[in-house]
């Protein structure tokens, strides 16, 4: 059974799709993340989708799906690496990529969450340590 | 016009990802921008992705519509699921599916210049998508047709599972023609069977009715003769030794009875001939043509020298390889026909001709006798046919008959050309190889 790799990058897992996705694909990557959120801990997730040509409705609502399950583990997920044309397109028809954060490139995404992993910190009242 | 592009088949989930890939492939192959080739694809995408989902697959048709200007981009989604009974509400956006159809449908008709979706419950859905072609493209041509096939077929596949995709659509593709072609072969099969069976049976009753009838013509001529000489010869003594008493018309009647015999008997011996033919084997020689028909010919010197036949040979044939009895009798019966039927001509001729032929020889023998009509050809070859009356000429019909059972004997073939009044002309092939007996 084909698989989408995930790794583990300090605190954070990274996804990075590089083959166009067929549904079972999508909804397999779903169900892995939890189960890797799980056992890792981890604070957030990466998903690099700048090798994906296009993301139609279902992929685009599957990646909400996964930022709201993720959400629920105590993780933030951010997507990155969108191309131009998709973002467009995904405007075009609709869809609302709601509760998932994006960023230009995987570099800005690892920002992203190291931020919001520490601002939630701050506010929780800092390290133990 | 429509130019059909390329035609897939979705059954399975990597068919449509399939799907989506071509769609791009071809926008980009047709000149689309990165960003149309975006729209396009996920346009598929969306489509292709409801008729796996609620019809089980359909198939997916790429096509140019060059009557428009520019030429539009056309995807045509169809599938034979249970239709779609609420389609103004989903395409309005009100309907909000499980599976994110709601969006799908009404994003996808925004993305694209033409949208179209022909659904009735339980009829299958049709959904056609069309992006005009980026401007400045050139009218869509044959030209084009073949290049975009050609540069489609060129591109390699993006990775292995899309490798094995293609394959897979081949053979969905060959795997129906082949059902189809395998069913109509049993089909044909059996009804071969069923015709073979029905003409072996036909075959035995005809041979076995074959043989009795030939069985049964030798037994009657056979039996019919011992009779027959009986009238003959009391007859004949009656004429011979009692004929000074009998009175005018008992001496008419004699005369009658006398015909009548030896017509019968020659129509018997006729039979007796034809039917005996079947029993003779060929033997097989060098057959010298100008001598045979020399000694016909000799035969009938007084008969020719009465009626002032014109006889005509030319024979470019010395000898033939074949059986000399058979040869024989096969031009004595068309020599004594041609005579027979030119008597009124003035003056009668007959031209005898011989040729070679690459496989076989041909001799004809030709008359300027009464002829017949063409529409009788085949009647002419039979036992006991005849076109005139027997007051107008002699003869029981059995002698053509017999030449073509001759001459199919030799494998050999006879026909005949003609006009009535205007002669006819019999033509026979001997093949200078001779069928295995």
């Amino acid at each position: 059974m084909e698989q989408t790799p995930i790794l583990k990058v300090g605190p954070f897992l990274l996804v990075t799709i590089q083959v166009d996705m067929h549904d079972r694909l999508v909804q397999r990557l779903q169900t892995d993340l939890a189960e890797r959120i799980t056992a890792t801990g981890a604070r957030g997730v990466l998903i690099d989708i700048s090798g994906l040509d296009i993301v139609d409705s279902f992929i685009g609502r599957m990646f909400g799906d996964i930022a709201a399950q993720a959400r629920i583990l105590d993780a933030e997920t951010v997507v990155v690496g969108m191309r131009p044309a998709v973002a467009i397109t995904l405007v075009e028809l609709g869809v609302r990529l709601q509760g998932v954060r994006t960023a230009l490139n995987v570099e800005k995404g690892m920002d992203l969450l190291q931020a919001a992993v520490a601002g939630e910190e701050e506010r929780v009242g800092g390290s133990p340590d | 016009m429509n130019w059909t592009l390329l035609t897939l088949h979705v059954r399975y989930e990597t068919d449509f990802v399939q799907a989506r890939q071509s769609a791009r492939q071809l926008a980009e192959i047709l000149g689309f921008s990165d960003r149309e080739q975006t729209r396009i694809a996920t346009a598929v995408s969306e489509v292709a992705r409801n008729a796996l989902n609620y019809a089980g697959g359909g198939k997916v048709e790429f096509l140019v519509d060059g009557a428009q200007r520019p030429p539009l981009f056309l995807v045509r989604v169809s599938d034979r699921g249970p239709g779609i009974a609420d389609l103004s509400e989903i395409l309005e956006g009100r309907y909000k599916s499980q599976r994110g159809l709601g969006v799908g449908l009404a994003g996808t008709k925004r993305l694209m210049d033409h949208f179209d979706i022909q659904s009735e419950p339980g009829r299958g859905t049709t959904v056609s998508l069309g992006r005009r072609f980026p401007s400045g493209a050139a009218p869509f041509t044959d030209k084009e047709l073949a290049r975009v096939t050609a540069e489609l077929a060129r591109r390699p596949p993006q990775n292995p599972a899309e490798e094995v995709q293609r394959q897979n659509q081949d053979l969905l593709a060959a795997l129906a023609d082949l059902r189809q072609n395998q069913e109509e072969l049993l089909r044909v099969n059996r009804e071969l069977e069923e015709k073979t069976v029905r003409l072996l049976k036909t075959e035995q009753s005809l041979r076995a009715r074959n043989d009795e009838l030939k069985a049964f013509a030798y037994t009657v001529s056979h039996d019919l003769k011992a009779p027959l000489r009986g009238i003959a010869g009391y007859a004949q003594e009656l004429d011979r030794r009692h004929r000074a008493g009998l009175s005018e018309r008992a001496v008419f009647c004699l005369n009658q009875i006398m015909t009548a015999t030896r017509n019968l008997d020659h129509l018997i011996e006729d039979l007796l001939h034809y039917s005996r033919l079947d029993a003779e084997s060929p033997s097989l020689t060098e057959v010298e043509l100008g001598r045979v028909v020399e000694t016909i010919l000799r035969d009938r010197s007084h008969i020719i020298a009465e009626r002032k036949v014109e006889i005509g040979v030319d024979l470019r044939v010395r000898a033939v390889h074949g059986w000399e009895r058979g040869i024989t009798q096969v031009l004595t019966n068309l020599i004594d026909n041609a005579v027979k039927y030119s008597r009124d001509a003035q003056p009668p001729s007959i031209r005898i001709h011989a040729s070679e032929l690459p496989e076989a020889w041909r001799i004809t023998v030709q008359d300027n006798g009464i002829g017949f009509d063409m529409k009788y050809h085949d009647r002419i070859f039979g036992l006991f046919n005849r076109l005139v009356r027997p007051e107008q000429f002699e003869g029981t019909g059995a002698g053509l008959a017999i030449v073509k059972k001759l001459v199919e004997k030799q494998g050999g073939r006879i026909w005949a050309e003609s006009e009535p009044g205007r002669g006819a002309t019999f033509f026979v092939e001997l093949p200078k190889q001779q069928p295995e007996a």
